[in-house]
């Protein structure tokens, strides 16, 4: 009796509604252990060494933590902070010449228990500098729904480039796959590529990569499972999301569909400008190539050949390719223009680790290290062990390693900051600038990063798993856009008391109802009026922005940025050619928020003994006056 | 030959509603094993090997995620984890147990980390702006609360949720059920006769007196 109830518990149970997993379910698997694939070869052989050597490794490992007991002198970060505020500088300013300052706080907060990592080479337990943990940053970010089904495949700073693939969502009936492109700038899409180029064949739209140039997409004859014949086709992006005509770029027949190689994709490729970076691997060899083609002309250059796969990331106009070796991976660099190798070194790894996935940018190098997980048959491991088993390290361009985080992976690196994953889909980040480890939280559970794409400047965009009834995306606007807006918002400040200056473009970088918008209006009149009152108006403003730091405020979605600011004013006589020109220096603290995803700045603090005067002048509320009256009296 | 099989097996969907055996009675998990030569190429590193091992066995590990987390979200991001953990494991697989055994262990201590995870402090990014677009939820999200049975199975432990998923709903044997979830088979028929008894009586809440399940 009670066995029948049971079965019928069990066909209840089995009634219950059950959700399918999401169309790219599996494609994100693959695509995440793809990554890891050559790691996978490597851990078995790594556990059939570890069962002989484990009490070896072990104690190699224990003596090299051991000796590591010389501290980091506070310089060499300094030297960091410096290298990656100068490269946010070059950035920022075209007619603005930008000093960045290495700010010396972040030195305090790191806890520097190790030594510096000899360059060129990162050995096997070798030492580290661990990073201390800071506050969340609340990045803003937009929202954007697209048609459903589509697939977020690459990104760039400008734009983004989904599709679907043959045979699946909604919007596809059985034509091979579509190709849409979304504009980041005037957030509008378009299909960009309505069919394959070889639908006469009935081929298919495999993916795509992208740079503010040119698309590049890949068609293949069959499903993703088994390629015979797979061409990648390239057409600049041209105004209004258009394509231009395709042209055809790399071609690829495989002789036999069932070789162990016709599992993997044709090529692995992304495109930097007008350059396509693409690796083949021979599976009879087992080796693989690295090239650069130039698209307009189609030039091809080898960059690198070598035994079994290889993986690369690229970075603005470098290329940094990995190549598994016996005892960990070699890391080349390569310019893109030249096809020169720039740089190489070695991160060594101890058995049984081995090195899953990497990313870079700007000499910095960030890359997981993993080791197989024991007889997991036995006792399936608690995310403890997991942890355990996955480290993740980021190597400064002068060579200082530093351990992140424990159970810390899929790094890359976007706007100065190194973000990666840990347990359970969390995110965190670290900033370059400060070397500051921070966390991201969750992101409730729904959106996930895009994952190997490339290094970008100020967005990263997260798809969210859940695309019924639309494609959603969402694009978070990083802190370097903010340092932007505050160096924007200081040179038009400055250049506000010029009588060609429209109003509204201080206006605009100003968060409403925030106490710089109720005070910075009146701060320009004033000047502008106690000028006038002494007979001479401005005639020039050539300003230059020192960016000091960025920061996260401490209120939430907010960024604190310290920057020096060098106006020369030139003033002329009414009536008359005598000018002359007055030099200020004022060191502004400019605080960020984040308005419907957009920078705008709520305060700007700075010492100005003329302030209250300015304000009085310029009709500000007494209250107003009487504040900075206060605050000057209280510097 | 190897490829054929992978091929054929990625290919095809999961079963909705796998049958299942006697309560009671053995069933043992090896015999809805994958072929070993998909088994053989995905300890290889073949990823697309792998998720065939995991389309295969998906049915179940679906219902282990989804009624221990109870959201779809968390589902995927459990099953992705679960399953990059057990490729990572996979060369250290000697097959002591079945690996549909193997693999649902790794998904259900998962879920329970999820669980764990969950307590703890989460910093969110997404409080600063308004959730601009309001999504409504899986129609199957829908009925499954307001089923009855499934509101009666949030009532019990993680732990004795699973036990009654995975004998009655999968019809595991006492000894599989234990090997998944950790615990002895007098374990398992404890928790199991505890689990029943809950659901029972939460369902004759709401079903006139004498009325089947």
């Amino acid at each position: 009796m009670n066995e029948r109830r049971d079965n019928e518990l069990g066909d209840a149970l089995r009634e219950l509604p059950l959700p399918e997993l999401g169309e790219s379910f599996y494609d994100d698997l693959v695509t995440r252990l793809e990554g890891r694939q050559p790691a996978a070869h490597e851990a078995a052989a790594h556990e059939a060494a570890s069962r002989t050597s484990a009490h070896e490794a072990a104690a190699r490992e224990t003596a090299a933590h051991a000796a590591a007991a010389i501290e980091v002198p506070a310089a060499a970060h300094d030297d960091h902070a410096a290298q990656a505020l100068r490269r946010r500088s070059r950035r920022v300013g075209r007619r603005l010449r930008i000093t960045a300052v290495a700010a010396g706080l972040a030195v305090g907060l790191l806890v520097l228990n190790t030594l510096v990592g000899a360059p060129g080479s990162h050995e096997p337990g070798a030492p580290t500098s661990a990073i201390a943990l800071s506050q969340a940053p609340r990045l803003p970010f937009q929202t954007f729904k697209l048609p459903p089904g589509l697939r977020l495949v690459d990104y760039t700073d400008r734009y983004a480039v989904l599709f679907i693939g043959r045979h699946e969502g909604p919007l596809d009936p059985g034509q091979g796959g579509h190709i849409y492109l979304f504009d980041l700038t005037t957030t509008k899409y378009r299909e960009a590529l309505a069919r394959p180029v070889n639908i006469w064949l009935h081929w298919g739209i495999d993916g795509a990569r992208l740079s503010n140039d040119w698309l590049v997409w890949q068609e293949s004859d069959a499903g993703p499972l088994v390629h015979r014949e797979a061409k990648l086709y390239a057409a600049r992006i041209l105004p209004g999301l258009e394509l231009g005509p395709p042209r055809l770029v790399a071609d690829r027949r495989w002789p036999d569909a069932q070789g162990t190689g016709s599992f993997r994709d044709p090529f692995a490729y992304a495109v930097s400008a007008d350059r396509l970076v693409l690796t083949q691997y021979d599976p009879r060899n087992d080796a693989s190539t690295l090239s650069v083609q130039a698209l307009p002309d189609g030039e091809r250059t080898t960059l690198w050949k070598g035994s079994g796969a290889c993986s690369f990331v690229l970075d603005g106009s470098s290329a940094v390719v990995r190549s598994a070796t016996p005892d960990g991976s070699r890391f080349f660099t390569f310019d893109l223009r030249t096809g020169r190798r720039v740089n190489a070194f070695d991160a060594r790894t101890a058995t049984p680790w081995w090195i899953a996935d990497f990313s870079t940018h700007a000499g910095w190098v960030a890359w997981t290290e993993q080791k197989p997980l024991p007889t997991a048959e036995l006792d399936a491991l608690p995310a403890s062990a997991y942890r355990d088993a996955t480290r993740l390290y980021l190597r400064s361009p002068a060579g200082t390693v530093y351990r992140i985080a424990r159970g810390g992976e899929e790094p890359w690196f976007a706007g100065d900051f190194l973000f990666y994953r840990v347990a359970r889909g969390d995110r965190a980040g670290v900033d370059l600038n400060t070397l500051k480890r921070f966390s991201l939280g969750h992101l409730s559970g729904v959106l996930r990063f895009l994952d190997s794409s490339g290094y970008t400047d100020h967005v990263v965009i997260a798809p969210r798993r859940d695309n019924r009834p639309h494609t959603v995306i969402r694009v978070f606007s990083l802190p370097t856009t903010a340092q932007d807006v505050a160096v924007r918002y200081l040179v038009v400040r400055a250049a506000s008391v010029l009588p060609d200056a429209a109003p509204q473009d201080l206006a605009d970088l100003l968060a409403p109802d925030s106490p710089a918008a109720r005070r910075e209006p009146f701060v320009t009149a004033g000047r502008v009026l106690l000028a006038d009152r002494r007979g001479y108006t401005f005639s020039k403003a050539d300003t230059t922005v020192e960016v000091r730091s960025v920061d996260f405020g401490t209120a939430p979605g907010s960024v604190v940025i310290a920057a020096l600011v060098s106006t020369a004013l030139e003033r002329k006589l009414v009536g008359r050619d005598a000018y002359d020109v007055a030099q200020r220096q004022t060191l502004h603290t400019v605080t960020l928020v984040a308005v419907k995803g957009r920078w705008l700045v709520a305060r700007d603090e700075y010492r100005d003994p003329l302030l209250p005067r300015y304000l009085q002048a310029g009709g500000a509320p007494a209250s107003e006056v009487e504040r900075a009256r206060a605050e000057l009296a209280a510097q | 030959m190897m490829s054929d099989l992978c091929l054929n097996l990625a290919r095809s969907r999961p079963p909705s509603r796998p049958s299942t055996g006697v309560h009671g009675v053995t069933n043992d998990d090896r015999a809805n094993d994958v072929a070993p030569s998909v088994l053989v190429a995905a300890q290889r590193g073949d990823a697309q090997a792998f998720a065939t091992i995991v389309r295969h066995y998906e049915y179940r590990l679906r219902v282990i995620a989804y009624r221990i987390l109870g959201d779809a979200h968390l589902m995927e991001d459990a099953l992705q984890d679960a399953a990059i953990k057990a490729y990572r494991a996979l060369p250290a697989f000697r097959g002591d147990a079945a690996l549909g055994t193997w693999l649902t262990r790794i998904v259900y201590t998962t879920c329970l980390n999820y669980l764990a995870g969950a307590r703890r402090e989460v910093l969110s990014i997404d409080g600063e702006l308004p959730e601009p677009d309001a999504y409504e939820p899986d129609t199957a999200e829908v009925i499954s609360l307001r089923s009855d049975l499934a509101t009666a199975l949030a009532t019990l432990s993680p732990e004795h949720r699973a036990v009654v998923l995975l004998v009655d709903q999968e019809g595991l044997d006492y000894q599989t059920a234990g090997e998944i979830l950790g615990c002895p088979a007098g374990t398992v028929g404890s928790r199991l006769s505890h689990a029943r008894m809950t659901l029972r009586r939460a369902l004759r809440q709401e079903r006139p007196v004498g009325e089947k399940l």
